[in-house]
């Protein structure tokens, strides 16, 4: 009795799978070589295009790379990312760039010292929380969590917990209802994006 | 150049992206890079490029895919370096 009462609690619901992927790029990252023509070729979906790209080449190869990476999270999928067999379309309104990658729409927060972008299978990114965060942490993996966690309380009001599905993927436990989402965290920035 | 070398080299290079430095203490060819080495995969196309120029070869445009741990990583290698 307590056990199905449990699952009645966290089992996902059955409704239609909704999904979010996030990535972050950290642009001041020293480890980090130049992104030129020789480092496109090895990410280039042939279906690639941006409407709008940057003069700087290694800007758009991170934007198609952050987008590129948010979609296979998106996906959920525990298979190796491969860059190449994911198709974006960048365009560029009012400052920011939007993409689409077959249902997968998102956007890409991109400046001087970072890449972020968000993406989400639902209708609108206003069904998802989402935050970046600028820390230099020990364990990058483990504080995400804990920002997000403490993000989730606040911006809920309940409380929220990360854990894991039985695929060993995290989710969020906000009022005992399970809610998916995906991290991402790159030297000193991280982020998440979580379904609402 | 024998397949222990090539494995010895690569150490080397995905030192330099491989955070936690006891994991190199027991590197084996089954090790993934990302999920067992911890390697951010923002840095998977660098170790791609440093592989290049170590070993003057040009990759595959699928490098990617098909480097997703040490021992395939040194298969690639390998399969380049006898082209050569």
């Amino acid at each position: 009795m307590g056990i199905c009462c449990f699952m009645a609690i966290i089992s996902p619901r059955k409704k239609k799978s909704i999904l979010v992927g996030v990535d972050i790029v950290d642009h001041s990252d020293p480890l980090l070589r130049m992104r030129d023509e020789r480092a496109f070729r090895l990410i280039r979906h042939p279906k690639d295009l941006n409407t709008s790209p940057p003069d700087d080449i290694e800007k758009n190869f991170w934007l198609f790379w952050a987008a590129k990476e948010s979609v296979f999270k998106n996906h959920r999928e525990l298979k190796r990312f491969d860059p190449k067999i994911i198709p974006i379309k960048i365009n560029r309104q009012q400052g920011l760039y939007h993409f689409q990658s077959g249902q997968v729409k998102g956007t890409i927060t991109q400046n001087h010292d970072f890449t972020f972008s968000i993406c989400t299978a639902l209708p609108s990114l206003d069904q998802t929380y989402y935050q970046y965060f600028n820390l230099l942490a020990q364990d990058q993996s483990l504080k995400i969590r804990e920002l997000t966690s403490r993000y989730l309380k606040d911006t809920t009001n309940s409380e929220a917990k990360i854990s894991r599905d039985d695929s060993g993927l995290p989710i969020a436990i906000i009022n005992s209802r399970l809610h998916k989402l995906t991290f991402t965290h790159h030297h000193r920035y991280m982020g998440f994006i979580c379904e609402k | 150049m024998t397949r222990e070398q090539i494995k010895d080299e690569l150490k080397e290079i995905i030192g330099d992206y491989v955070q936690e430095k006891d994991l190199l203490n027991s590197l084996s060819e089954d090790h993934e890079l990302i999920n067992d080495l911890k390697i951010n995969s923002a840095h998977i196309v660098d170790i791609v490029l440093d592989i290049e120029d170590k070993y003057d070869i040009m990759i595959e445009d699928e490098a990617i895919a098909k480097m997703g741990t040490v021992g395939e990583s040194i298969d690639v290698i390998f399969e380049k370096l006898d082209q050569k």
